[in-house]
């Protein structure tokens, strides 16, 4: 034989298998430890608060951002930064204004407007947490809280329409017979069965709606009482698969008015009036906030020729303005 | 019932129309669940790998945590992560919020456990036997990662794909992370969303063709790709 | 050599032979290779044929060709197709390796496992699932490249016959004692025995002989 053979000896060899065992033991030991140590930081975790004021992030910020503000109109040396943060409801993009007139600011100032729609609750929330730079919303008392609260810089009128009450044609509660008199007209609906339904999300429009209960002194209730917690035009296309009542901003109902079967049944209350503000985040929140991006916008949205772009804008479609300025100077 | 179909005429109508504002839309989308998909797949594919292939300890708990992982709401992924780039968050200054990068972090989070939790199945059935056959042959670390690869080539198109189309089908996460901010954030799922509340079925329709034809279309084409006969 | 391992189903055999090869290093003692400890070279010597071969998702061609490729040698046309014909499977070198019987994926595995002429050869039942003939076929095969190769063969078995046909020596496993005894003493042993007789006889009623 030439070649050596290949010789293999097994020396006192033992397997194992209880490899699986010993950690499935473990295991059990761990998940015990685990609930102990879970029960014993919910006590202590229940005491505590933790909620942190604004939060100054000490950063380098950024090149392009730097912050002067300044309200000198002819100043053109300041940085207004690459874009600012827009927070408004959904009524006002849904309308398509925003869309008509902001091209003409981005021309003017080469700034990105990045437009962030919401209800005014999470919009006035997002201006107490600094996320955004200006806050384009209709809910007057709201907002002068929010600047007396320091969160705001100062509040401006911009705008302003009205809400509407809509309904099916038939209009089974009568309501029209009311004329334009919400308060009698809520009174009516609480008495009928028919339903209403509710914003239910803390918005402009929903602040609004529970004001008119309040000073008809109605607490609305029950199964006729639908509470959405969804933008306008959502609530609009519910109520219409209802053929129930709602209230509405007259913009956004305009623009829905050809896809849905409701009309106008009770306007021109002098409690309907919807009055649009403006007003500048707080640039101390922190140091992400672009103050003079938010300045230059204020500027250029009160200017007489973006308040004439607004008087016009709807007027081809519907007849009728969406929005009526009323800037003060 | 006359509108549904008026809206599948507009549809087609608007499709054929070249609008700017929709290719952007239907272009961001793609890039993001891309992108998304890619990172995932980088980490997902080796991930899954690493598990199926090696024992060690607590091996039961992690590979509970990533089937359990591959169910997550993709809405709660965007809160959490529009928690932690919002600028009063812990990574506020990174200016991440708004913004398709954000995005795409978002859907990576989102798609990872999915690809990981497909490609540790399929590995852990066959993954050791093709390892073995490598070894036992002479191959490096490196060989027998390239057999499991290439073996499992089929599988790992399904994990992509399905990634891709969880990533391009969902709308809560971009929302809450992107804010369906009109020229910047907008992508084919949010735009659907907007206009249908805003009663422009048309265009909504005529989106959620495109949205479909999409995922039918990369499904096609990755399992041609693979030689797929069935 | 061709050394046999026999026992009972879980009796052990597939681990220890495992074992050795070096696919499991989770026991106690040592194993010893010409009296040197196991190191990660040793794999060039060594091959390992599974009970259920795993073929790769190529032709018959490129399994057998893998070893080769991955140890980056040459003149694989020549070897691989050496291999084919002496297992005699070279009528299916561009089959789709997926798509086999049983018998022809031990033959491919086995012609795969050899093509790099290892030193030990280490083989788990490698006739089990398949049909009289393609065992008959096999058994000759192993013998044949025992014989010319001088290689070290290592076969576990559940069959008693094929054991005693095919192996010099024989180790059986059981309650985790392996006793080692040459062919010619299991014979004597099984013809003490009238329990083992009884065994033999049913053996050989199954393969028909």
């Amino acid at each position: 034989m030439g070649k050596n053979a290949f010789f293999v000896h097994l020396l006192s060899l033992k397997f194992k298998r209880d490899r699986k065992l010993e950690e499935e033991k473990m295991v059990k030991k761990m998940k015990k430890w685990l609930v102990v140590l879970a029960a014993f930081a919910m006590l202590t975790g229940c005491s505590a608060q933790a909620t942190p004021e604004s939060v100054v992030v000490v950063e380098e910020s950024t090149p392009e951002a730097v912050v002067e503000a300044t309200e000198d109109t002819t100043d053109v040396n300041v940085d207004l930064g690459e874009s600012i943060i827009l927070s408004t409801t959904t009524s006002t993009e849904n309308s398509g204004l925003l869309a008509f007139i902001l091209p003409d600011f981005t021309e003017k100032t080469g700034l990105e407007v990045k437009v962030v729609a919401v209800g005014t609750g999470k919009a006035l929330q997002m201006g107490r947490d600094g996320e955004a730079d200006v806050l384009l919303v209709h809910a007057k008392p709201s907002e002068e809280t929010f600047v007396a609260d320091g969160h705001g810089v100062e509040r401006f009128d911009v705008m302003y329409n009205d809400f509407v009450i809509i309904g099916p044609e038939s209009d089974p509660a009568e309501l029209a017979s009311t004329k334009s008199d919400v308060a009698a007209s809520f009174l009516k609906l609480n008495e009928s069965d028919a339903s209403f339904v509710s914003r239910g999300d803390d918005s402009g429009t929903h602040k609004k709606e529970k004001s008119l209960w309040a000073s008809a002194e109605i607490t609305p209730e029950g199964d006729n009482y639908i509470s959405a917690g969804k933008g306008m035009g959502d609530v609009i296309q519910m109520t219409d698969e209802l053929q129930a009542y709602t209230m509405s901003d007259r913009a956004t109902y305009l623009s829905l008015s050809e896809v849905v079967e409701l009309n106008v049944i009770v306007e021109g209350d002098p409690i309907l009036f919807n009055q649009y503000g403006v007003m500048a985040v707080d640039p101390n929140k922190n140091e992400m906030i672009n103050n003079a991006g938010a300045n230059a916008f204020i500027e250029w949205l009160l200017s007489q020729d973006t308040q004439s772009m607004i008087s016009e804008f709807g007027v081809e479609k519907y007849g009728q303005p969406l929005f009526i300025p009323n800037a003060k100077w | 019932m006359n509108y549904i179909i008026d809206g599948l005429i507009e549809a087609f109508q608007l499709l054929i129309s070249f609008d700017q504002e929709i290719y952007r839309i239907i272009g961001l989308s793609i890039g993001v669940s891309f992108t998304s998909t890619l990172l995932s797949s980088l980490i997902g594919i080796v991930l899954g790998m690493l598990i199926g292939l090696h024992e060690f300890p607590f091996k039961r708990i992690v590979v509970r945590c990533v089937y359990a992982f591959m169910a997550l709401p993709p809405v709660v992924v965007g809160l959490f992560v529009a928690i932690v780039i919002s600028r009063r968050g812990p990574l506020g200054s990174m200016g991440l919020m708004f913004t398709p990068t954000a995005m795409i972090i978002a859907q990576t989070i989102l798609i990872t456990p999915i690809i990981t939790g497909l490609i540790y199945n399929a590995v852990k059935e066959h993954g050791d036997a093709i390892n073995e056959v490598a070894l036992i042959l002479g191959g490096s670390k490196f060989d027998r990662l390239k057999l499991v690869i290439v073996e499992m080539k089929k599988t790992i198109a399904v994990a992509v794909t399905t990634g891709f189309g969880r990533g391009i089908s969902e709308v809560g996460a971009v929302m809450l992370v992107g804010g369906n901010i009109k020229g910047h954030t907008r992508v084919m799922t949010t735009f659907i969303a907007m206009n249908n509340s805003m009663g422009n079925y048309s265009k909504s329709i005529a989106m959620g063709i495109v949205l479909i034809g999409i995922a039918v279309a990369t499904n096609m084409m990755i399992h041609r790709l693979t030689g797929d006969d069935v | 050599m061709i050394h046999g391992v026999i026992g009972a189903n879980g009796a052990g055999k597939t681990t220890l032979l495992r074992s050795i090869a070096g696919l499991d290093k989770d026991y106690l003692g040592e194993i010893l290779y010409d009296e040197k400890n196991y190191s990660e070279s040793l794999i060039q010597d060594i091959t390992y044929i599974s009970q259920k071969p795993y073929m790769l998702q190529r032709t018959v061609f490129e399994n057998v060709a893998y070893p080769l490729r991955v140890r980056k040698l040459d003149d694989i046309e020549n070897r691989v197709m050496c291999i084919l014909k002496q297992i005699g499977v070279e009528h299916l070198k561009d089959h789709d390796a997926t798509v086999l019987s049983a018998g022809e994926r031990e033959k491919v595995s086995l012609a795969r496992g050899l093509v790099f002429n290892p030193e030990l050869i280490l083989m788990d039942e490698p006739t089990a699932s398949i049909d009289p003939k393609s065992v008959q076929d096999l058994e000759k095969i192993i013998i044949d490249y025992q014989r010319t190769q001088n290689a070290t063969v290592i076969v576990v078995t559940h069959n008693l016959s094929q054991a005693l046909r095919m192996c010099d020596t024989l180790s059986i496993l059981q309650e985790k004692d392996l006793h080692t005894v040459t062919r010619e003493e299991l014979f004597e042993s099984i013809q003490e025995h009238n329990k083992m007789d009884q065994l033999m006889a049913q053996d050989y009623k199954i393969l028909g002989v």
